[in-house]
């Protein structure tokens, strides 16, 4: 029975193919907006990580640390650096600001980053992936994204950085990469140099002044995700639709496959094959269908993740969901025809 | 719907349920077909008795839609009657559900469709070892005994083709092996000279007339009058 459901898919190899070419691509679309979404949780996740904090500590007002932020006065972050310690508390500054390149040409296609200042060495801070970490003022990290290397300058405003090390998928709102500098060089950047900062990140419990509050990790990132909550909601809407599509175009190939197989079937019941067996057959063309359509669409989805200028970085499940929804579709869709098509006695069959 | 015998009519033996009936014979008795066709019910045959013996040919004459194929597929267990009863031998063939009937189908009965019904995808001599197969016959004596059959017929250097490069007469004998590929003790042959010429007609004559001289039980159903020499038994529908 399998060599006879091999032969056939071989017989129907045209057809075959383009069915599944047709699945693989909306499946790798799929894959890719599952990436779309993910990334954005990413780089929020990211941002937050880097940070090496487990809390911030904000104003009362504020949203988050990187989101309508009421800055919080020196005496306020010191307020809560002195309960803790230097060491388990830092004051952090976040911001957007505009970017080139020292001779003012454009830094890729960015015109924007996120400009996060934070003490050197302290919390908030990052430890950089490659080259070395921001020790002071006219020094930056840079997200990879960015597409500046190691040593070269760059121009925040009107204050010109030397790049000194990299961090990778540190982005945020849709993106954006990041670009760490010092406390300092971020104050004289957004706040006109004043000491602001818009969040303290703490590693260890403090006890809240009046009129501040603290955030969790998990808190802070959906502060970064605020901005982008209607596009990922699209984007999910988006994606569950190409899923629902993705899954019809594999029910509907076994499905149809099945009855165009009627006479081959009622042939093979008339010869006496059991309808268990068969059945076997039909599940295991269908899962073929499925699992190589699966495959197709995940090379796809791979090759053409990086050309959307958004992040899209596809989560190991979806890659292993994406064959266990194909198959379990495929495997109903054969064995509904299937059931249909035994359902006729074989002579009646051929006269259909 | 009686049938009229063109030879002597043969004395019907009683049917008691759970008696064997003889060997190879087959026997209906009071056999009514209805089935539905879109929004309508179509009773093709009604009452209809016969006795069909081993070692000869019998031939099912009559108009088109006279019910000729729709008894055939009863008799192979392809399609079950409204009324009446079916024996191959102590078989009952009309009670037979599940996978009594798919062994009945595996086990004693080859068909010869008209216009072959062969399975495209796979060529003559995996189409005669499909039913083979069927029965649990290893791959390599399958193999063997397809290419036996295919060489007999005439079609040893077509063994590898698909049915779509072969002709109609070549197709009609690569049915004809697939129905005989189990040794079964009933072949049926609906219409076996369908849109073949006058030589084609002959080899198919001697084919039958050889198949049931082997003990076997031969019913087919023609409108080719070529072909009722074949028979020694003619019934009209």
């Amino acid at each position: 029975m399998i060599r006879i459901a091999l032969r056939d898919l071989q017989w129907r190899s045209r057809r075959v193919f383009i069915a599944v070419m047709g699945a693989a691509l909306v499946l790798a679309l799929a894959l890719v907006m599952s990436g779309l979404s993910a990334g954005f949780n990413n780089e929020s996740s990211r941002t937050v990580t880097l940070a090496r904090g487990s809390g911030w500590v904000i104003d009362e007002g504020g949203t988050g640390p990187f989101l309508q932020p009421s800055p919080l006065s020196e005496s306020r972050v010191q307020s809560i650096v002195d309960q803790v310690g230097p060491a388990h508390a830092a004051p952090f500054l976040f911001g957007r600001q505009s970017v080139h390149r020292p001779d003012g040409g454009n830094v890729g296609t960015h015109e924007h980053v996120n400009l996060v200042g934070a003490v050197a060495g302290r919390l908030g801070s990052p430890v950089a992936a490659r080259g070395d970490s921001v020790t002071g003022d006219g020094q930056a990290v840079v997200d990879v994204n960015l597409g500046v290397k190691i040593g070269e300058q760059i121009r925040l405003g009107s204050n010109e950085f030397r790049v000194v090390g990299t961090v990778k998928g540190a982005r945020l709102l849709a993106g954006v990469p990041n670009v760490y500098v010092t406390l300092r060089d971020a104050q004289r950047l957004a706040t006109n140099g004043q000491n602001l900062a818009t969040a303290v990140v703490v590693d260890r419990a403090v006890k809240l002044p009046a009129g501040m509050k603290e955030l969790t990790n998990d808190e802070a990132k959906v502060d970064g995700l605020r901005p982008v909550v209607n596009a990922q909601k699209t984007i999910a809407m988006v994606r569950s639709l190409l899923w629902l599509i993705a899954a019809l175009i594999v029910g509907s190939v076994t499905y149809l496959s099945v009855l165009e197989r009627t006479k081959d079937l009622a042939v093979l019941k008339g010869m006496g094959a059991r309808s268990v067996a068969l059945s076997g057959s039909l599940a295991v063309q269908a899962a073929m269908v499925a699992v190589t359509a699966s495959l197709i669409g995940a090379v796809i989805a791979k090759l053409i993740a990086p050309i959307f200028p958004l992040s899209s970085e596809i989560p190991m499940l979806a890659y292993l969901l994406l064959p266990v929804i194909a198959i379990g579709v495929g495997l109903f869709a054969s064995l509904a025809a299937a059931k249909r098509v035994f359902a006729v006695e074989p002579a009646l069959a051929f006269a259909s | 719907m009686s049938a009229t015998l063109e030879q002597p009519a043969l004395a019907l033996p009683p049917i008691e349920q759970g008696t064997v009936a003889g060997g190879r014979d087959v026997h209906l008795r009071g056999v009514t077909i209805s089935y539905k066709r879109g929004s309508q019910t179509v009773t093709p045959v009604e009452g209809f008795d016969l006795y069909a013996s081993s070692n000869r040919v019998t031939a099912l004459i009559g108009r088109s839609g006279s019910g000729k194929t729709s008894l055939l597929s009863c008799i192979a267990g392809m399609l079950r009657p409204a009324t009446g009863a079916i024996w191959l031998g102590g078989i009952e063939v009309s009670s037979l559900h599940g996978a009594a009937l798919d062994d009945y189908r595996r086990n004693h009965v080859g068909v010869i469709h008209q216009g072959y019904n062969l399975i495209a995808s796979l060529s003559a001599v995996e189409n005669v070892m499909v039913p083979l197969r069927l029965t649990g016959t290893p791959r390599r004596a399958s193999t063997e005994r397809a290419e036996a059959l295919l060489s007999e017929l005439g079609l040893g250097q077509h063994l590898n083709h698909r049915p779509g490069e072969l002709s109609g007469g070549q197709q009609q004998r690569v049915a004809v092996a697939r129905a005989l590929a189990t040794n079964p003790s009933l072949v049926v042959a609906d219409e076996p000279t369908a849109h073949l010429d006058g030589g084609s007609v002959d080899e198919v004559s001697l084919l039958l007339r050889s198949i049931a001289a082997s003990g076997r039980t031969v019913i087919m159903a023609t409108h080719d009058d070529r072909l009722l020499p074949a028979a020694d038994q003619v019934i009209h529908l």
